[in-house]
């Protein structure tokens, strides 16, 4: 781990407090959701007993369900966000407390129960006064395993735009930091070892105290949820730009803020970086869950509306951006602004020395090496198509090729273990280590230009949005980019910052 | 004659099996009703029957003058105090939200509740320190003690007692015996008293019932029960008891009586023996023409020789 990660981390714990805030919104929301459906559950099944065994049943099986797999049947039904997230939370956190319930109400001494029966007191007058008191210690037990079990998994509503500590490990995971990967894995453990001295606090509060206390949670949870809505209701117009994981999307949609708020005073810009994967911000942008976000022609094509590889092969640059505009605005009523200059796709990677020895400049520079160049490949590039397999073909390449992690790529080639890898355009490693790029002469690649993309009616809606963000095309080329990530992924300098930057220095942006 | 508990030709059945047939009872107001009999016999079924817990499969029960039917049960139940064998204090409760508890659900104004519980701990012998203490503080004979002054603090009409203390030690039994006798006599609640122990039943009962096979063998005074038995199995029943009743007498019983003296007796070799021995235990160092130093707490509390001693058991003879 890195001295400048954990600077980054304390230059940037807004971030981590905003995290950790939607953290314990997620973990409360379903841990009182669950509460209050496990525990009238175990006492309705207390006196059938039938029904207690299909529940119990019932429960078991939805624990089994891998959390991915909950949250992927839920966004075609709730669509992306907080929703889908704490409903899978509320589904796990059921089973401990409903068990633990079920458990100590039908343990409890026969001859308590029959005391209090005789005695007069109601079936209401038991449950509160002395049935509940008594498994009051086994409940608390289930709470606990509960919040721990949710807190643990809703790291993973990171990857459906919900937030949390989650963000922080995806992020690691995505640019390689562990000291990202690690502040989010900690920040939620302590975070769980925090929730059960809290609920173990509770547990010794007398009957009035856990009232008390139950009400001011409810109040502050209150207040957290209305008090942006109510302030939200006296404020502009709130667009929302969202973008998928990495530096390149956020400083994207950095860029694309500070254009309309240039030009635009009466809205109000709210950005959600690292939302997650391109099919979730597909669907929330069609859901109007988000305003406008970065994506690629090439995506576009390939994978949200699939087309034949004829179709796209030896198309140029522009003619694919407008079919991918037309299918678009056909299919989902979106408008697709125009793309910015670079092309975001795969390319090949050599050090500028064994470029100058074996006189590299394109690929098919690569075919007469004798012998043939050392390359090590990202295992996925080197089995798909339209990767490694597809490119051998077209140029007629035989080379002396390992498969190597996609980490640790780059430092082979540095460390001269290989002399040729795989990356993409835009990696900021490019930069880093001074590396040089073949050209696709060919043209095998397909081609994934950047550019807004919004629904029709936000559009029509918003013109200066729309003028303001065109202003970026045609501009930010594939070193620049390279620059621009390399940047915030390794010199830790904001998003914001190097956009706003980038803007200025290109007469895009006043001073 | 006003009745608290009426039950009317009551058949009980469990699967076919007849646990109670065609039993009839009047419990009058103020009476302590004992239940004697075998363990099986019925007795206790009869309880769980007037509270409500088991239904009659045929007959009526009519208490306080309601008719025990689901409409009236809460009422009833709410009239009535319950003293199981299980020492039943609610864990989760301190002593004095155990004791609270039911005067609370009954709405009854708070101070007379707190003098009334005042009273009755100090008539037990409780501090009132363990008011504030939980149930697994106190040992197993305190723990009933409060139960028993749970079952009188709601001041209900009625106490129903299933075998109250034949889990304690004979020590504990029998200041638990004194304590229900002495509350008795201050608020002369009816009592319906379950016993397998004759001893118990005859220093309990004013009125005993044997029960065997679901039925009454003999209903009566403990004199009735002791002099005029209907019924050999009755007659053996107390006979013995009887018998062992005598030994079983606690040494200091005596002293109490004033068979002893506060002085020792003059030439007489001495033997101290602790106040809760039986009589039984002592006729050993009788024999041995020796006088017995009665103690309690390390003090002495009087003397008693051989001539003291039979002097006390003429007189029993005599009864």
């Amino acid at each position: 781990m890195s001295s400048t990660g954990f600077i980054h981390f304390f230059t940037a714990n807004a971030k981590f407090f905003n995290a950790l805030g939607q953290h314990i919104y997620l973990t409360l929301i379903a841990l009182i959701l669950a509460i209050v459906i496990a525990i009238p559950l175990a006492v309705f099944a207390r006196n059938h007993p039938k029904f207690a065994n299909v529940a119990l049943s019932g429960t078991s099986i939805l624990q089994t369900i891998p959390s991915l797999a909950v949250l992927g049947i839920l966004i075609p039904l709730v669509g992306i966000g907080s929703t889908p997230a704490i409903i899978a939370l509320v589904l796990y956190g059921i089973l401990p407390i409903y068990s633990n319930t079920y458990t100590a109400l039908t343990t409890i001494d026969p001859n308590l129960e029959e005391a209090a029966e005789v005695f007069g007191l109601t079936k209401w007058q038991r449950l509160v006064r002395i049935e509940l008191p008594l498994a009051k210690a086994n409940i608390l037990t289930g709470i606990k395993t509960a919040t721990v079990l949710i807190i643990g998994t809703a790291t993973l509503a990171a990857l459906i735009g919900a937030g949390g500590l989650g963000t922080f490990i995806l992020l690691g995971i995505d640019r390689n930091d562990s000291t990202l990967t690690l502040i989010g894995a900690v920040g939620s453990a302590l975070l769980a070892v925090g929730f059960s001295w809290l609920i173990t606090q509770f547990g010794h509060l007398k009957a009035k105290g856990m009232l008390v206390a139950t009400g001011a949670a409810l109040v502050l949870l209150g207040v957290g949820l209305a008090a942006p809505k109510i302030y939200s209701a006296t404020q502009p117009e709130k667009i929302i730009i969202a973008g998928k994981m990495g530096s390149e999307p956020e400083i994207l949609i950095n860029m694309y803020r500070d254009l309309i708020l240039a030009q635009d005073k009466n809205v109000q810009v709210t950005l959600k970086p690292n939302f997650g994967k391109t099919s979730f911000l597909f669907s929330a942008l069609k859901n109007k869950q988000i305003d406008i976000y970065p994506e690629f022609t090439g995506t576009v094509l390939e994978d949200l509306l699939p087309q034949s590889a004829q179709q796209l092969n030896n198309k140029s640059a522009g003619a694919i951006y407008q079919l991918a505009r037309r299918q678009l605005a056909q299919k989902d009523q979106l408008a697709y602004l125009k793309p910015m200059a670079y092309n975001n796709t795969y390319t090949l990677v050599t050090t500028k020395a064994n470029a100058h020895a074996h006189h590299l400049r394109t690929i098919s520079d690569l075919q007469p090496v004798v012998p043939p160049v050392r390359s090590g490949f990202d295992l996925e590039f080197m089995n798909r198509q339209d990767g490694y397999l597809g490119l051998a073909k077209k140029y007629q390449l035989t080379l002396h090729n390992t498969d190597l992690d996609p980490d640790l790529r780059y430092q082979a080639l540095v460390a001269g273990q290989v002399q040729l890898t795989d990356g993409y355009a835009t990696d900021a490693q490019i930069r880093q280590y001074h590396l040089v790029t073949l050209r696709d002469d060919q043209q095998f690649f397909p081609i994934y230009q950047g550019a807004p993309l919004m629904t029709q009616t936000f559009a029509r809606q918003h013109p200066v949005i729309v003028r303001q963000l065109n202003r970026l095309a045609g501009k930010i080329t594939a070193a620049d980019m390279q620059t621009l990530n390399y940047q915030v992924t390794v010199k830790k300098i904001s998003a914001a910052k190097v956009a706003k930057t980038y803007l200025q220095a290109h007469g895009l942006l006043r001073k | 004659m006003a009745v608290v508990i009426k039950l009317d030709h009551i058949s009980v059945a469990f699967d076919g099996q007849t646990a109670i047939s065609d039993l009839s009872l009047s419990v009058a107001p103020h009476e302590i009703l004992v239940l004697v009999g075998e363990s099986g016999g019925g007795k206790t079924t009869i309880l769980r029957t007037i509270s409500g817990l088991v239904q009659p499969t045929s007959g009526t029960i009519t208490v306080n003058g309601l008719a025990l039917n689901a409409a009236n049960l809460r009422q009833i139940r709410l009239n009535m105090g319950y003293v199981l064998q299980q020492i039943s204090l609610f864990p989760n409760m301190t002593i004095g939200q155990n004791l609270t508890l039911l005067p609370e659900i009954k709405h009854q104004p708070k101070k007379p509740t707190q003098q009334l519980i005042q009273t009755l701990m100090a008539a037990a012998q409780l501090p009132l320190a363990y008011l504030s203490q939980y149930p697994s503080e106190l040992s197993g004979g305190e723990q009933q003690r409060v139960g028993i002054i749970r079952a009188f603090l709601g001041r209900p009409a009625l106490i129903l007692m299933d075998e109250p203390f034949s889990a304690l030690d004979p020590v504990s039994r029998e200041q638990l015996q004194d304590l229900t006798l002495a509350i008795h006599q201050r608020f002369h609640t009816t009592i319906l008293f379950v016993t397998h122990d004759m001893n118990e039943a005859l220093k309990m009962g004013q009125r005993i019932g044997v029960v065997k096979a679901g039925q009454f063998l003999q209903l009566g005074t403990p004199d009735d029960l002791v002099r005029r038995p209907s019924d050999p199995y009755v007659q053996t029943l107390f006979k013995g008891s009887e018998a062992r009743k005598t030994d079983n007498i606690y040494i200091r019983r005596l002293l109490l009586a004033d068979y002893g003296q506060s002085q020792p007796y003059p030439d007489l070799p001495m033997v101290t023996v602790a106040g809760d021995t039986t009589l039984g235990a002592c006729y050993a160092h009788l024999a041995a023409q020796q006088q017995l130093a009665i103690t309690q707490n390390g003090q002495i509390l009087g003397y008693l020789d051989s001539t003291s001693v039979w002097r006390f058991l003429a007189a029993k003879a005599q009864d």
